[in-house]
């Protein structure tokens, strides 16, 4: 078939240009990578004390906020991955010695090494640092589109808090609206997930730590991932309707629309985009239809999907036309 | 453009893709004797024996707060209390919860809830030990209202029977039937879904990593189901009983450089009900008096995955999954009418035995070529291979007339994709990223079987100035066909091209500009267009435009203190072709939405006296869609469909002592809806079509609440 010899020939393409970046990331002359630059720096000394070092200073009323990190997961000293059950704050802050050291009359304090204003390392080794911990997230990280944006893991999450606000379902849309302004305007369109009311998180079907997928949703597919919580439409049917086998955003606006069910358009219009038969799935409707002319049940109301309810799938035996 | 045509195209691009990879191998750098070794020789880090931290206010027992109090609706009003769980006026039950007791060796229980007094309510119990394992069991329900002002005329609406009234009258159109009056009654369009999730994750100092995750979602309720008897319908409150369970279980191994996980998932779906049946309320033919339609059947779907990642070096990382899966069915069949006047066609088998493979495979490498080059490669690939057993059915056209037997359709497609991606960055402040797809899919039974997509887009991150960074991204995407209109039907217009693979040429542009205007206030604009064109089409989507702009504004008063505010605009604009018959009386009809969103939020970390905190969120979101269809001949031109939705959401807490707070809440939302399809359809107003009668949406409801909140200090 055309279209196999087509997929071979794409493979084999992509085998030469996986070989080509494989070989010379491997063996090949290349220079030393921008994130690398920062990792020469020779590292300043860690502060005698440890956070006691730190909070001399940083432990006022004005830093107060700071402190909400004892009430979260990152402040457990029993548990050694955490930041205070080893370095405390230097384990991601970096090494304080010179921060925390003594200066002179009218010389401006150096500041930490990371995560602080005017810190010297470089969004990318600041993200390495969250990663050497969260070895998990890494799986996918490298190559994802926030990594390749740039975005520094402290752009979304909060560690100073008690409760990140990223990972409670009514508080993070908010957080991922702040960049994806456009999705923030859809979600606010009258039907739609409940996204905006608290009741579901982006996460629900995207994973944001640079996921494989399409659209980085959290399942492989479009349609696996909307058959998480709408398994009743996965069938198999005896019946199906090849569109929606393919892919559920033919017909829907996932984040949101301003027709009912989140559909793209609405009925007869939607369905007449790909049903053109003779008799009546062919005639445009017009406001001869309306209630003030000859009501018809082709446009008002489920329109189409008055009679031709199932169009999910049915699995009527006499389903065929999708109204049983 | 020929296949033939295509795969030389495809040919070069690779050709001069390949060449441009190996140009970029010869760019020479500096030697690199940074490798693997020297990024391992990490720093050994301070000795902490010393470390004592006596000021680091760790917090061991009982801390947190809980919320409790009481709220007032002001109005009746089902849609807004859609989600919400606030649809009925009168005072309702407030209460939040944010507890965490945690003890010296880590080990914890939190307790999380929000909207516990309504329907909207979440809960989540989380134990275990911190660095060791975690037990959590989350509990979430989340209301569904449709609408409340529907009428019908049948007895036990919302259930799997529903019958007339007993002097109920047939008519064969809805003005004849004399007793509809009489016989509506209200039936809420509304369902529940409740959700009962439990999750162990074990997390030992060690690679070993193993989490279970149960899920289990009852969705319990009714909806509108459209029920018909040839060119007659009735709007039916059709029973929701299901229940989707969901299991996923893995196991990884989780190294510095490189991880493996493999995970088993489960889905299953239950349905009380296999189907609805209901009584006819229009004169039958052929003595279709009564119907049935079939639920969703009970399924289940099995998936294994595995997935890893390998982290050679900054210079090549690896990451992939490949997952095998499959659904299954088998359900037993409804008999195919209910029609007793009429030969029952016999079955060739009791059910479908429905079975569908999937096959999965998504791979990425990424590699920083130079310090200045970086390329991605991407493959993904899925298959969906329908291995249901075929048989022919004779059908009983809406339980009226035996036709012809239809043979079953096993849909089965393959989805290829292959993606490069070149990140070049020019300057300091200049970035440019170059992108090229191809996207395949070969599918079965259809009139298109292989569709070809390549994408290209063109990339530029700039800081032209300082304080401005400007993204700006252009892209076409270009999709052809194998189109054989042979196989669109005998009766069915040759001129059709279905959109989701016709062939299709769209051109996109996207611009954003990030501008701090000071050192606490920052300003985003972004504008989208884009442009699509279906060629090939006569019939059916023609063409779509869309238009987004948009405002950001944000500042930063005090590190207590913060604002922001927005304002969107967007307009999609569509045209579809059509003809009422095969050969002539074509139309054409343009649909055009208009939406609107504006914003602003205040939040306030700490106010004077004994003020904590406060907030204040204001949103606007309103739409226009406007359909005009031109054809032969005068119509009256549609009404426009308008929505529109403000809200406007305050909340403040006082101190009243040193454990106790005073919260006020205050919510006002104003709905509006101009819906044409809906509006002023009463239950007989269609002559062959038995509605529900939903009515136009319009109200505006107040909710107040007061709660006091009590802090759990650990001290």
């Amino acid at each position: 078939m055309a279209n196999c010899r087509r997929f071979f020939e794409f493979a084999f393409a992509g085998v030469i240009l996986l070989a080509g970046v494989v070989g010379l990331a491997m063996f090949g002359p290349v220079g030393a990578a921008e994130e690398g630059e920062d990792d020469a720096e020779p590292l300043p000394a860690y502060t005698s004390d440890g956070a006691d070092s730190c909070l001399s200073c940083h432990g006022d009323e004005e830093s107060a906020h700071l402190m909400a990190i004892f009430e979260g997961p990152h402040g457990v000293e029993a548990d050694e991955r955490t930041p205070f059950g080893g370095n405390q704050c230097e384990a991601c802050h970096g090494p304080g010695g010179d921060h925390a050291g003594r200066v002179r009359f009218g010389q401006e304090r150096p500041p930490m090494p990371a995560f602080g204003p005017n810190s010297p390392w470089s969004q990318a080794r600041e993200n390495e640092t969250c990663l050497g911990c969260h070895r998990e997230q890494q799986h996918d990280w490298d190559g994802g589109v926030h990594e390749s944006q740039k975005l520094a893991c402290t752009d979304c999450h909060s560690v100073h808090t008690r409760r990140d606000p990223v990972t409670v379902t009514s508080s993070q849309p908010q957080v991922c609206m702040d960049c994806h302004v456009e999705q923030r305007a859809e979600v606010h369109r009258a039907y739609g997930h409940p996204i905006r009311f608290g009741e579901m998180a982006c996460t629900d079907c995207h994973e944001p730590h640079g996921g494989l997928n399409e659209a980085m949703l959290d399942s492989p597919t479009i349609n696996q991932n909307c058959f998480q919580c709408h398994a009743e439409m996965r069938g198999p049917f005896l019946w199906e309707h090849a569109p929606v086998t393919e892919d559920c955003t033919t017909c829907h606006q996932p984040h949101g629309s301003n027709n009912p069910d989140l559909l793209t358009r609405r009925a007869p219009l939607l369905c007449q985009q790909c049903h053109s038969r003779m008799g009546h799935p062919s005639i445009g409707r017009t406001g001869d239809d309306l209630p003030s002319g000859q009501p018809s049940n082709f446009l008002m109301s489920g329109s189409c999907l008055s009679c031709h309810s199932q169009v999910h799938g049915s699995n009527h035996p006499s389903g065929a036309i999708l109204n049983r | 453009m020929t296949a033939s045509q295509r795969h030389r195209r495809f040919q070069v691009r690779a050709v001069a893709f390949i060449g441009f990879l190996l140009m970029g191998m010869s760019v020479s750098g500096q030697d690199r004797a940074t490798s693997q070794e020297e990024e391992e020789s990490e720093s050994t880090g301070p000795d902490t024996s010393e470390w004592i931290c006596e000021d680091c206010p760790f917090v061991y027992g009982l801390s947190g707060s809980v919320l409790l109090g009481a709220g007032y609706v002001s109005d009746d009003l089902f849609d807004f209390g859609n989600y919400r769980g606030l649809e009925q006026e009168g005072v309702y039950g407030a209460a939040g919860v944010d507890l965490r007791y945690r003890t010296e060796d880590a080990r914890y229980l939190d307790l999380y809830g929000e909207r516990l007094g309504l329907d909207s309510r979440t809960l989540s119990v989380e134990g275990g030990r911190q660095g060791s394992y975690s037990v959590s069991l989350d509990y979430d329900e989340t209301p569904y209202l449709d609408t409340s002002d529907t009428r019908t005329i049948f007895e036990g609406a919302g259930t799997a029977n529903q019958t007339l009234p007993a002097d109920w009258v047939r008519g064969g159109t809805t003005d004849e039937m004399t007793a509809l009056a009489g016989s509506l009654h209200g039936v809420d369009i509304r369902h529940k879904r409740k959700t009962l999730g439990l999750a162990l994750e074990v997390n030992r100092k060690s690679p070993w990593r193993y989490r279970v995750d149960v899920q289990q979602t009852r969705k319990e309720g009714n909806l509108i189901r459209g029920g018909s008897f040839i060119f007659r319908a009735a709007e039916l409150a059709s029973p929701v009983d299901y229940e989707t369970t969901r299991v996923e279980a893995a196991v990884g191994y989780v190294r510095d450089r490189w991880q493996l996980e493999a995970a088993y998932h489960l889905s299953r779906f239950d349905n009380d009900n296999r189907s609805v049946r209901w009584q006819n309320p229009f004169a039958g033919i052929n003595g279709a008096d009564l119907g049935e339609l079939a639920q969703p059947p009970e399924n289940q779907f099995h998936q294994f995955m595995l997935s890893g990642s390998w982290r050679y070096s900054k210079w090549l990382m690896l990451s992939g999954h490949v997952a095998v899966g499959r659904s299954e069915q088998d359900e037993q069949f409804l008999a195919p009418t209910l029609n007793t006047s009429l030969a029952n066609p016999s079955l060739p088998r009791s059910d479908l035995d429905g079975r569908v493979d999937t096959q999965i495979a998504n791979l990425r490498a990424t590699s920083n070529l130079t310090d200045r080059l970086r390329a991605k490669l991407q493959f993904r690939y899925d298959e969906r291979d329908n291995k249901t057993p075929v048989d022919s059915f004779v059908q009983v056209v809406s339980d009226t007339f035996v036709m012809d037997e239809r043979a079953y359709e096993p849909y089965s497609y393959e989805r290829t994709s292959m993606n490069a991606t070149l990140d070049y960055r020019v300057a300091s402040d200049l970035k440019v990223t170059a992108s090229a797809t191809h996207k395949g899919m070969e599918r079965s039974l259809q009139e298109v079987e292989n569709t070809d997509t390549n994408l290209y887009s063109f990339k530029i991150r700039a800081t032209p100035v300082s304080r401005l960074n400007v993204n700006v991204k252009a892209s076409r995407e270009e999709r052809n066909n194998d189109l054989d209109p042979a196989r669109l039907g005998p009766q069915v217009n040759p001129s059709l091209r279905r959109f989701h693979f016709a062939e299709k040429d769209r051109d996109a542009l996207r611009f954003v500009a990030d501008y701090a205007l000071r050192e606490n206030v920052a300003a985003s604009l972004f504008a989208e267009f884009a442009d699509e064109e279906f060629s090939d089409t006569e019939i059916g989507l023609s063409d779509g435009r869309a238009r987004s702009y948009g405002l950001d504004v944000s500042a930063t008063f005090s590190s207590d203190i913060t604002a922001h505010a927005f304002v969107a605009f967007e307009s999609l604009d569509a045209t579809i072709l059509g003809a009422d018959n095969i050969e002539d009386a074509p139309w054409e009809a343009r649909q055009s939405d208009d939406f609107r969103t504006a914003g602003i939020g205040l939040n306030f970390g700490d106010l004077p006296g004994k003020w904590v905190e406060g907030r204040l969120d204001f949103t606007y979101a309103s739409a226009d869609g406007d359909i005009e269809v031109q054809k032969r001949g005068s119509a009256p031109p549609f009404p426009t469909l308008e929505t529109s939705r403000m809200t406007l959401e305050a909340s403040a807490e006082r101190e009243l002592g040193e454990r106790l707070n005073l919260r006020f809440g205050y919510l006002v939302g104003k709905l509006t809806e101009d819906d044409f399809f809906r509006d002023d359809v009463a239950p007989d107003t269609v002559p062959t079509l038995l509605s529900l009668g939903q009515r136009p949406l319009d109200g505006t409801v107040h909710v107040f609440n007061v709660m006091l909140r009590y802090r759990f200090s650990a001290d």
